[in-house]
């Protein structure tokens, strides 16, 4: 485990400068930490950080989070997320297409908000979009606006109708898009480069075409200063040495690819991936 | 696809293509939708954009308004010229139609709002 890899993420998105790298922990809250249970896992965090590990996202209970709207927001965004349509029994394995579970995807983007500041009012794109889980959460905190890159048709037929999905009246993610082409081709030109603010993505793990996902962080710390990805926990140690200083692990998660996916023999299957943040130098 | 969008995209990916920009817009359906402005959003893309692009891409829809030609100065603070760059930028979408290479006149076509920019393999 290299330590210098991992930071404290205690900060909140006031404070400009960022505390240097110490620890590894995250925090989903910006709010004050009186919550005494979200203290009982920070703890726990340090602990396992003391052993050498890094900690699970964090997914205790917020409600109890004094005077912020924080908590619900969470939650909510988990909820419209369950709703969004994903691939199904339509999944095509040549393309590692398996969706972000919800409550997943919920974690990672409050997270991203409200621990950097990196998704209200800025501009997002979303590499490998699929059906657009990633896109419409950006969009419902906040995001300026979204654009989502994948190349599969039958996806992105799927994301046009949840983009106009109104989430129960809540807010319809409208003010996104998707474009059908090939993330690793020439298509993304230097017009893109250096457009958006942040770029989120569950790329292709690289299973099937070795090496995609590295091809999709490099093409992604092209279009923005700041990448933010979910990799699988056995590649991080390859991924950490390659962009060595340019990345921090922030969590470790549970990832859970359920039955629907057809390759998969047993119900459904837990994988260790992590989200990682990198940084242009 | 919002003009926002068609400001970035090239046919520079084509084999032969010297610089593939900007794409001509042919559209079949355009729709207008409401989209929160953001006027540090919009200050902050402005310099990002290519501005002939953009005027031109909105008066071959029939949506330039009163957007002028050149780029004005001083643009930060004038939220009434921030919120037309707004509209044209992210509240215009192409649905239907096509995108066009100004050296090849290959098509891309429009589809649900969704630009296919998928090549062959012999194009690349
Ligand atoms: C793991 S899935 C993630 C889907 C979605 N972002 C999510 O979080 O649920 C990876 C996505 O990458 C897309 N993909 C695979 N290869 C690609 C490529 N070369 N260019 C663009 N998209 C690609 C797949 O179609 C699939 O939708």
């Amino acid at each position: 485990m290299e330590e210098a890899t991992i930071s404290i993420l205690a900060f909140t998105k006031h404070q400009p400068n960022p505390p240097p790298p110490q620890l590894g922990i995250v925090l989903l809250t910006c709010g004050k930490l009186t919550n005494k249970k979200i203290l009982e896992e920070l703890e726990l965090n340090k602990k396992l950080l003391k052993q050498g590990g890094v900690p699970p996202l964090s997914t205790a209970p917020l409600a109890a989070v004094p005077g912020g709207s924080l908590p619900n927001l969470l939650r909510d965004l988990e909820c419209c997320l369950e709703e969004v349509e994903t691939f199904g029994t339509r999944a095509k394995i040549r393309l590692e297409q398996y969706p972000t579970p919800a409550h997943l995807a919920a974690c990672v983007l409050h997270t991203i908000e409200t621990s950097f500041g990196d998704i209200s009012g800025r501009l997002v794109a979303d590499l490998g979009c699929g059906c657009g889980n990633l896109t419409v959460g950006a969009s419902l905190l906040g995001a300026a606006s979204v654009v989502g890159f994948d190349i599969d048709p039958d996806a992105l037929q799927v994301f046009e109708s949840n983009r106009h999905n109104d989430f129960d009246g809540l807010r319809c993610p409208d003010d996104v898009e998707a474009v059908l082409c090939d993330v690793t081709s020439s298509v993304i030109s230097s017009r893109w480069h250096g457009v958006f603010d942040t770029v989120i993505m569950n790329p292709p793990f690289g299973t099937k075409k070795k090496g995609i996902d590295l091809e999709f962080v490099k093409v992604g710390l092209q279009l923005a200063p700041v990448v933010y990805s979910l990799h699988k926990t056995s590649t991080r140690n390859h991924i950490v040495k390659k962009f060595e200083g340019r990345c921090q692990v922030l969590a470790q998660l549970r990832f859970n690819i359920d039955h629907s996916y057809k390759f998969h023999t047993r119900d459904s299957v837990d994988i260790s991936v992590d989200l990682i943040k990198f940084c242009k130098k | 696809m919002k003009l926002l969008t068609h400001n970035m995209l090239s046919s520079r990916c084509i084999k032969g293509v010297d610089v593939g920009y900007p794409l001509g817009i042919q559209a079949k359906d355009v729709k207008i939708s409401e989209v929160g402005f953001n006027n540090e959003f919009v200050s902050r893309i402005i310099p990002k954009l290519d501005w002939n692009t953009l005027y031109n891409a909105a008066d071959s829809l029939g949506h330039a308004g009163d957007l002028p030609q050149t780029l004005i100065e001083d643009f930060e603070n004038n939220e009434e010229f921030l919120r037309k760059v707004h509209h044209v930028l992210l509240e215009i979408e192409v649905i239907d139609g096509e995108l066009v290479c100004p050296e090849t006149g290959r098509k891309f076509p429009i589809t649900s709002g969704i630009p296919n920019m998928l090549l062959n393999e012999d194009e690349v």
